[in-house]
């Protein structure tokens, strides 16, 4: 595979596009190092989606984050939504792309989630060689994302960091820590957060998430409605010593703040990275 | 287990109506808080929550008009028979007038009104056309055998104007038309909104002919009614709206 970029790029902190801050964004820009953009939402499309990525495109780098490739499910990779993903690459010239390691749905059919795969060894070879053929198309690495989960499989023989060590070393892709999936699926499965975090290969992770939860009583919800919690913070801050720079998005897509409060978020991003490396 | 067999068994039980089915005790464990039972419960939810919260942002009026609980039983319904196919939740609504059509539940309006809103959705949706023409004033008589490639986002819906008047109230006129006449709405967006228009029948029978592929000359056939000078008239005042309104791609013969 002829990766490009072939480094990690270094790119500072910045947010998720959102379509209630779209018409500010076209009139004054953003500040912030970076954008990430839903792939899915400026997938064949026109109008204003397409004329904000533009505007944001002429002024920092963004980030393509999809969550439709189902990199985990059996059905046939796609090949329209790849060819799709490749001209918005060829159109943007995105700093990564990325997209989830889970599936979502069966057959032809979309869940519209992001569904837990088992961590099992046939698994990682299944993903690992389905991750292959999608850089091999795009003529560039990839970044998974852990999801937040729910369920546990009976049949996992793995634990997750072992399983997504294992897809980023077969598949020889890059991975997207999402620290706030690592620390609610760590309370709704009663793992280390840590442990998770020592647990991944340092050289693979190339982008952080962070996004707020909520507590549900029994279990935590990643629902991206909220800011990111203190607990949240402290694991991020870990992960700075552990993983160094990397690009860092905030996620924020129920009860939307202001623009300016998520620049502001970003700016808190930033003030822990730069206590925690020093 | 096999990797597939576990999938297949994850969509049928998140897709069962109602609660999840028991006995998920062979596939899933419990945790100290929940049982597999409970844990499943955040995908069932999110499974169906999803498609219905995406479903009410696209059919707003038919929300409105049929109330929430019928429409949540509708959309339900919808979800069960019709499951997504398209990478985005904006399209999830693609079938659903096709699934109120085959019904016997659905009054016509309430079917008219959805077919309104899911042209709005899918002008809003549409991609940007390579290019915007402009009247070509310089073809002259060559402008006959030119046929238009009109823009991804026009969309028509043809409904009652009972429907059109559910859809937008106060906005339209019916002029003494019956309530029961149809007529056909034009969705586009010139730059960002989307806006809809209610054409006059014989500009309605000319967007339909150059939908179809036919010439200019054969489009200003829907004006024949009149006399030659008024059509030459209504003719060149409806191709130069057209135009103007941003509707037309390519206009080449």
């Amino acid at each position: 595979m002829n990766a490009v970029p072939a480094s990690k790029p270094c790119l500072g902190h910045g947010f998720g596009l959102r379509v209630e801050h779209y018409a500010e964004i076209l009139r004054r820009g953003v500040r912030a190092d970076l954008c990430e953009a839903l792939t899915e939402n400026f997938m064949g499309r026109g109008g204003r989606p397409l004329a904000v990525l533009e505007r944001v495109r002429r002024d920092v780098p963004i980030t393509l984050h999809g969550v439709s490739l189902s990199v985990g499910g059996i059905e046939p990779l796609s090949l329209p939504y790849l060819s799709e993903l490749k001209q918005l690459c060829n159109r943007f010239e995105p700093a990564l792309v990325s997209d989830h390691l889970c599936f979502g749905g069966f057959g032809p059919h979309r869940a519209y989630d992001l569904w837990p795969l088992p961590f099992v060894e046939e698994a990682v070879l299944h993903v690992a060689a389905r991750v292959r053929s999608v850089q091999d198309f795009l003529g560039r690495r990839i970044c998974l994302e852990n999801v937040s989960s729910y369920v546990e499989f009976r049949s996992n023989s793995l634990s997750e960091w072992q399983f997504l060590a294992a897809v980023a070393e077969q598949a020889d892709c890059w991975l997207l820590l999402d620290v706030n999936n690592v620390y609610v699926s760590a309370h709704n499965h009663g793992f280390s957060a840590r442990e998770y975090l020592d647990g991944l290969p340092r050289e693979r992770v190339a982008q952080l998430h962070l996004a707020g939860h909520r507590d549900c009583g029994s279990h935590l919800l990643d629902d991206h409605g909220a800011p990111v919690a203190s607990a949240v913070w402290e694991l991020y801050r870990h992960a700075r010593r552990r993983f160094g720079p990397r690009p860092t998005l905030i996620e924020w897509d129920e009860n939307l703040p202001t623009l300016e409060r998520l620049e502001q978020e970003c700016d808190n991003a930033r003030e822990v990275e730069r206590h925690a490396l020093g | 287990m096999h990797l597939a067999e576990l999938e297949r068994w994850f969509w049928q039980t998140v897709r069962t109506r109602g609660a999840p089915p028991s006995g998920l005790d062979e596939w899933l464990t419990g945790s100290a808080r929940q049982t597999p039972t409970e844990r499943l419960a955040v995908y069932h939810v999110a499974y169906w929550q999803r498609q219905v919260a995406a479903l009410a942002n696209s059919f707003p009026r038919l929300q409105a008009l049929l109330g929430p609980q019928r429409f949540e039983r509708l959309m339900l319904a919808y979800i069960e028979a019709c499951p997504g196919t398209e990478p985005c939740i904006e399209w999830c609504g693609r079938g659903l007038v096709e699934f109120l059509a085959k019904r016997n539940d659905i009054a016509p309006l309430e079917l008219g009104v959805a077919r309104l809103e899911w042209g709005g959705v899918e002008s809003l949706l549409a991609a940007d056309p390579p290019s915007v023409a402009e009247l070509p004033h310089q073809l002259g008589e060559r402008l006959a055998a030119c046929r238009l490639v009109l823009v991804p986002s026009l969309r028509t819906v043809h409904v009652s104007l009972e429907s059109l008047a559910a859809f937008a109230p106060g906005a339209h006129e019916t002029g003494g038309t019956s309530a029961d006449s149809n007529v056909l709405v034009a969705f586009f967006r010139p730059r960002f909104a989307v806006i809809h228009l209610a054409l006059e029948p014989d500009e309605a029978q000319a967007l339909v002919l150059a939908s179809e592929g036919r010439t200019i000359g054969a489009i200003c056939e829907a004006f024949a009614a009149l006399s030659e000078a008024e059509a030459v008239t209504r003719a060149s005042s409806v191709l130069a709206a057209w135009f103007a309104r941003r509707w037309v791609a390519k206009c080449a013969p």
